[in-house]
């Protein structure tokens, strides 16, 4: 199921919210447990016992880590037992196929390639059980005490196929105790609604441009085609996952719990490590707590630092997909990151747009490598952005996009947040949000098509 | 309202549509009847109906739209112009000319794209042996075929185009389809056609998502009135058409066929009202790749397949071509190759050619053409019999279908003449009284009537 679905809105939702908020406290995680349950199992039901297996074992690892004695063997046997489990179910499941044909190819070989259906937000709730494991190896948090919970933890459907990435501290507290309030149900309807109209007006309509380029296949289109489809899907990304993420925040505070902001206005960002800063921000934070600290950060010498750097980008762009653009668009990004390091970033912060257009520039390549099919693909559709090539195609496009393109451009930025937290009790914006609901129903009952990105990872 | 104030508007107004909905489906109110309900594959909801109806009884309100129903109602029609915009179209062009002389700018392509090799319309091997054998006979009546017409088309097998109501298929030069006088209508398919093909000076009226009932309904074509729908842009500029190639289906494959089927008989009436010279190209619904297929229970090539005879049906009833696209884009099983397309279904602007080719191998003689190259005296002396014998050949197949197919109609022209053969059915629908013509049409009417005496005397000669 997906938040932005008729069937969500009008029969999960109302039924879910309502035996919710009408049973007692001790029924709550019961009922989020189970409603979750059925949300997952709505589209995938054959992986539904890949969760509830992840549950078990790592709820019983992880008391038995939390018992052992301090420093001892059987608590690093544990964790290490836990830790490859976790990250054993994520490449089995996500990356055999990629690694198979690569064997295939390295030696030459004609191996079977296996074609296993990614799990529904295994990338995600593998994530969020790590960390779990982590902290408790850690001393950072007690291990949970009731199964219930730590399934609801890890399962609770707002965050459970495309994240925000909630880290188990975060939300201990509320899984054991939590208020609900009028308040709390009022603005994340608003936050959900916003996530609504992100998602289905803008980045579904979006899209269109982009797949256009897909449709006529990348080595025919023209130059300025290849851009307007490159800031389409740049646009649409962004809507798509914000929407999403924002609809996860406002369903979450309707539950009780406050789910952190993954995404900060990334496209005003005035360098690439400034952009990394504002986009998935749960998703960079996790990586710099588990992995690029631990591994010593950039404290200590330069050559160990940027090794550090090279690590967390590589398995950023695995996470992000099992092909090799993924890998380049890691180490692209690596790169760039460490030429900021190293010069670019004093001179960036001397220049207030050249920063900006500069980074919207490695943005918009980025995505193109990060949306073609394959990295031959991409080469072609950069061959078409960087060498000339006439054509009127983009024309048709321009002309009935442009008021799009313009919103999306324009809400991108904070521009209208700031008004919107200062008046969102206000009766215009009542009025408005009203009507963004609306609105997204009308085109949600009139399209088919209704995707998420991010459901790919 | 107190506190939550935006949680007790929504759902009370979620609510008041649900209870509109179930008083839908309990029959307490009448249904809106709007032409996407019948075609259209309704999400089982009761919401999803209430907030269709609500839209529909909007759209009618602000447009003024009139109710359609194409659940009841079969077959061709006479069609019921509904306004005329020639006049108000004629103005303000003139006014747009009057701006900016020399910009053409509603016009999509100019000038050939950069990337369009000069080259792009020289002939196949196919089509070089193609004139070779038909060289000798071609000889004879090479005078007698308009300019831009290379000579006869033998279809390949497996082709099940058909002919409607004309003599044969000729292969023609790019000339045909850049005097600006050509259409393109139809969905995204269409439309990545009339992007890519590189042909320069054609008419695009193709639109992602677009359906065959939406041509009355939907404003999507730029023009100096503002957005028109389908039948506005046929009504502002009546006659400006030649060849009209249409292309529906995939998008309404949902829904039923018989609601296809009448969208698609009334869209065809409107557009000979408007369009009487020209020559309707109905195109086959292209299959979609193999994978593509296989995933869909809706957009799979067995429902193309069996919409397809639908199509066909419509083309046959309505005496106009049937283009049969799946005989060069579909493969040994019955797929459109999965290179051909990235996303299964549209195909890749690298895979024009085959079907640049295809209606370059099936264009008919429009009725225009016959004027053009007949003498008067020749079309008066011309003998009914030579015009039997030299039609009949080349139509037996045609001809065999029209009359199982008139069987069924009521009364038409040739059972008053009965002299008359049956495959000089005119090319042109039935002739529009002077009365019901567009304004400004006036003359040209009368110029079709001639041709197609010119036509029905002289057909012999081809």
């Amino acid at each position: 199921m997906v938040f932005s679905s008729l069937i969500f809105i009008f029969r999960f939702m109302p039924i879910f919210f309502l035996l919710y908020y009408l049973l007692p406290f001790k029924w709550k995680n019961t009922v989020l447990f189970f409603g979750s349950l059925i949300f997952y199992a709505w589209g995938e039901p054959r992986y539904c016992i890949l969760v509830l297996a992840s549950i078990l074992v790592n709820f019983f690892l992880a008391k038995g880590i939390d018992r052992s004695e301090d420093g001892g063997s059987v608590r690093l046997f544990l964790f290490i037992l836990a830790v490859i489990y976790n990250i054993g179910m994520l490449v089995v499941f996500k990356y055999t196929g990629f690694i198979m044909e690569n064997i295939n190819a390295i030696f030459k070989l004609n191996l079977p390639v296996p074609e296993i259906p990614l799990p529904l937000g295994i990338s995600f709730y593998t994530f969020q059980i790590l960390s779990y494991i982590i902290d408790v190896y850690r001393y950072e948090c007690f291990a949970e005490k009731s199964i219930l919970g730590l399934g609801t933890y890890l399962i609770m459907f707002p965050q459970l196929v495309a994240g925000p990435i909630v880290i188990y501290g975060r939300v201990a507290d509320a899984l054991r105790r939590r208020r609900l309030s009028l308040r709390g149900l009022e603005n994340g309807l608003k936050t959900f609604t916003l996530g609504l109209a992100s998602k289905v007006i803008l980045a579904n309509n979006l899209g269109n441009i982009w797949n256009a380029c897909g449709e006529a296949g990348y080595s025919n289109i023209s130059t300025p085609f290849a851009w307007l489809g490159s800031l389409s899907y740049t646009l649409q990304l962004y809507f798509d996952f914000n929407g999403y993420s924002l609809m996860a925040v406002g369903l979450g505070e309707m539950l009780g719990f406050r789910f952190p902001l993954n995404f900060k206005y990334p496209y005003i960002a005035r360098s690439v490590t400034d952009f990394w800063r504002r986009w998935h921000i749960t998703l960079t934070s996790w990586f710099r707590k588990y992995v690029y600290i631990p591994l010593g950060g950039n404290r200590c010498s330069l050559g160990r630092t940027l090794i550090n750097m090279l690590v967390v980008w590589l398995i950023t762009g695995l996470w992000h997909g099992a092909a090799w653009n993924f890998i380049i668009w890691g180490l692209a990004y690596f790169v760039i990151l460490v030429f900021e390091r190293i010069f670019l970033k004093e001179l960036l912060s001397h220049l207030q747009v050249i920063s900006r257009i500069y980074t919207m520039l490695i943005v918009m390549c980025g995505w193109v490598l990060f949306a073609a099919p394959s990295l031959g693909d991409a080469l072609v559709y950069f061959s078409r952005m960087f060498t000339w090539h006439g054509g009127q195609d983009f024309q048709e496009y321009l002309h009935s996009y442009w008021p799009l393109l313009l919103a999306g451009c324009f809400f991108s930025t904070p521009i209208l947040s700031r008004l919107y937290h200062r008046h969102h009790r206000s009766i215009p914006v009542l009025v408005a949000l009203f009507v963004l609901f609306w609105a997204s129903i009308v085109m949600l009952v009139d399209s088919v098509y209704n995707p998420f990105l991010y459901f790919r990872f | 309202m107190g506190k939550c104030p935006f949680f007790i508007s929504l759902l009370v107004s979620i609510l008041l549509v649900c209870f509109y909905g179930l008083s839908l489906t309990a029959g307490v109110l009448p249904k809106a009847k709007s032409p996407a309900d019948a075609v259209m594959n309704d999400s089982n909801m009761v919401i999803a109906q209430a907030v269709r109806d609500i839209k529909t009884r909007v759209d009618m309100a602000i447009n003024g739209d009139e109710e359609m129903d194409y659940s009841s109602e079969g077959g061709p029609k006479e069609y019921v112009p509904k306004e005329d915009l020639a006049a108000r179209m004629a103005n303000a062009q003139l006014e747009a000319e009057s701006i900016r002389n020399t910009d053409e700018d509603h016009k999509l392509f100019e000038e050939t794209p950069e990337e369009a090799p000069t080259d792009i319309y020289d002939s196949g091997e196919e089509e070089d042996s193609e004139e070779e054998e038909s060289e000798e006979d071609e000889n004879s009546q090479a005078a007698a075929l308009p300019a831009g017409y290379i000579g006869k088309t033998e279809l390949p097998e497996g082709d099940t185009s058909a002919l409607g109501s004309y003599d044969g298929f000729y292969t023609v030069e790019d000339s045909y389809f850049t005097g600006g006088d050509t259409v393109f209508i139809g969905d995204s398919r269409q439309k990545g056609f009339g992007i890519y093909s590189g042909i320069p000076n054609i008419v695009l009226y193709a639109k992602e998502g677009y359906a065959a009932h939406q041509a009355f309904t939907k404003k999507f074509i730029d023009s100096p009135l503002g957005k028109l729908t389908l039948e506005e842009a046929m009504a502002a500029e009546p006659g400006r058409f030649k060849k009209i190639y249409i292309k529906f289906g995939l998008n309404e494959i949902g829904g039923s066929a018989e609601a296809f089927k009448n969208a698609y008989y009334r869209l065809i009436d409107m557009l000979k009202y408007y369009q009487p010279d020209a020559v309707i190209y109905i195109q086959s619904i292209i299959h979609v790749t193999k994978i593509k297929s296989q995933g869909s229970t809706v957009f799979n090539n067995d429902n193309i397949n069996s919409r397809n005879e639908a199509v066909k049906e419509v083309a046959d009833r309505e005496h106009v071509c049937f283009l049969d696209l799946n005989s060069v884009f579909t493969n040994e099983e019955g797929c459109l190759p999965a290179d051909y397309a990235s996303d299964g279904i549209h195909i890749k602007a690298q895979y024009m050619q085959p079907w640049i080719d295809f209606l370059r191998t099936h264009a008919v003689l429009a009725p225009s053409d016959y004027k053009r190259v007949l003498q008067p005296e020749s079309a008066e002396n011309a003998v009914d019999s030579s015009a039997n014998e030299g039609d009949s050949e080349q139509n037996d197949e045609v001809s065999e279908e029209d009359n199982s197919e008139e069987a069924k109609e009521e009364a038409q022209p040739e059972e008053t003449a009965p002299e008359t053969p049956q495959q000089t059915v005119p090319p042109t629908p039935a002739p529009v009284p002077a009365t019901q013509a567009p304004a400004g049409q006036g003359t040209a009417q009368n110029g079709t009537n001639v041709i197609e005496t010119d036509w029905e005397t002289g057909g012999g000669i081809y």
